[in-house]
């Protein structure tokens, strides 16, 4: 049986815990275990937080998240500030030391582990952000 | 009514002093918002010269680049003056994101915080 929700909020990442709950019952409600929720909730966490930060400097803005599941959950992740597509970002060095990597820049690398597929695109104005987990 | 319940709990963090070793014991989520306070917590300690620290994660079940970006600052902050952050007790999906990143290169991680301690030099 498929089911769709959506949530919006402001793009702040004061607004975090609100989206990791939206996923939290969705997923659970849908049979997803444990760790399946957490992955999701870290890779929109990653997601939501780049917008958070980026997407609206000097205003405020929103994010529009737009859930579907069924064999597997899609999460389409919007916001209408800077285009940008996340997905082209170089994967951070992970053998680096310390004093070598930079702070940050690790965001997209766990949206990639953690999610099954993740596709963007610039539609209609706006940043839309896809990400696919399938069910075990 | 279906009452499902929620496991995004907010953060806690419990400090003490062992040997003379700050412990920041943290349970809970380490995600963007929650961060902020282990990030005052650790800066609040190497302001007052405590370049020595251990971090139990025990009660640490999530964490996203925001609680790892501000582990590494203060590692960055402390190791220049030969001090340490030392972390103690990774629950599995913590010590995954840690081993994915690379972090678990970057910092020394023990299975309990009385082994963290120990090795303090």
């Amino acid at each position: 049986m498929e089911e769709d929700r959506e949530i919006t909020v402001v793009a702040k990442t004061e607004e975090i815990p609100t989206i990791s709950e939206f996923i939290e019952e969705l997923m659970r409600t849908s049979g997803f275990d444990t760790k399946e929720i957490m992955e999701v909730q870290l890779a929109a966490e990653e997601a939501c937080t780049n917008i958070a930060l980026y997407a609206y400097p000097g205003r405020v803005g929103n994010i529009h998240i737009k859930a579907k599941v069924g064999d597997g959950l899609q999460l389409n992740i919007e916001d209408d500030g800077t285009p940008f597509d996340p997905t082209k970002r170089d994967l951070p060095p992970t053998d680096a030391d310390a004093e070598e990597r930079p702070i940050g820049g690790l965001g997209i690398y766990l949206i990639k582990t953690y999610v099954d597929d993740v596709s963007y695109e610039f539609k209609e104005g706006k940043n839309v952000l896809r990400l696919v987990k399938n069910r075990a | 009514m279906k009452i499902i319940q929620l496991r995004c709990e907010t953060m806690e963090i419990n400090q003490t002093v062992i040997n003379n070793i700050p412990i920041i014991a943290v349970s809970g989520r380490i995600d963007a918002t929650t961060s902020k306070d282990l990030e005052t917590a650790l800066n609040d300690l190497i302001d007052q010269n405590n370049n020595k620290i251990v971090v139990d994660l025990a009660g640490v079940e999530y964490i996203s680049s925001v609680g790892l970006r501000v582990m590494l600052a203060a590692l960055k902050k402390v190791r220049p003056r030969q001090g340490d952050v030392k972390l103690a007790s990774l629950q599995p999906f913590v010590r995954e994101v840690f081993e994915i990143t690379g972090f678990t290169k970057l910092f020394s991680i023990y299975p309990n915080q009385g082994e963290a301690i120990s090795k303090m030099a």
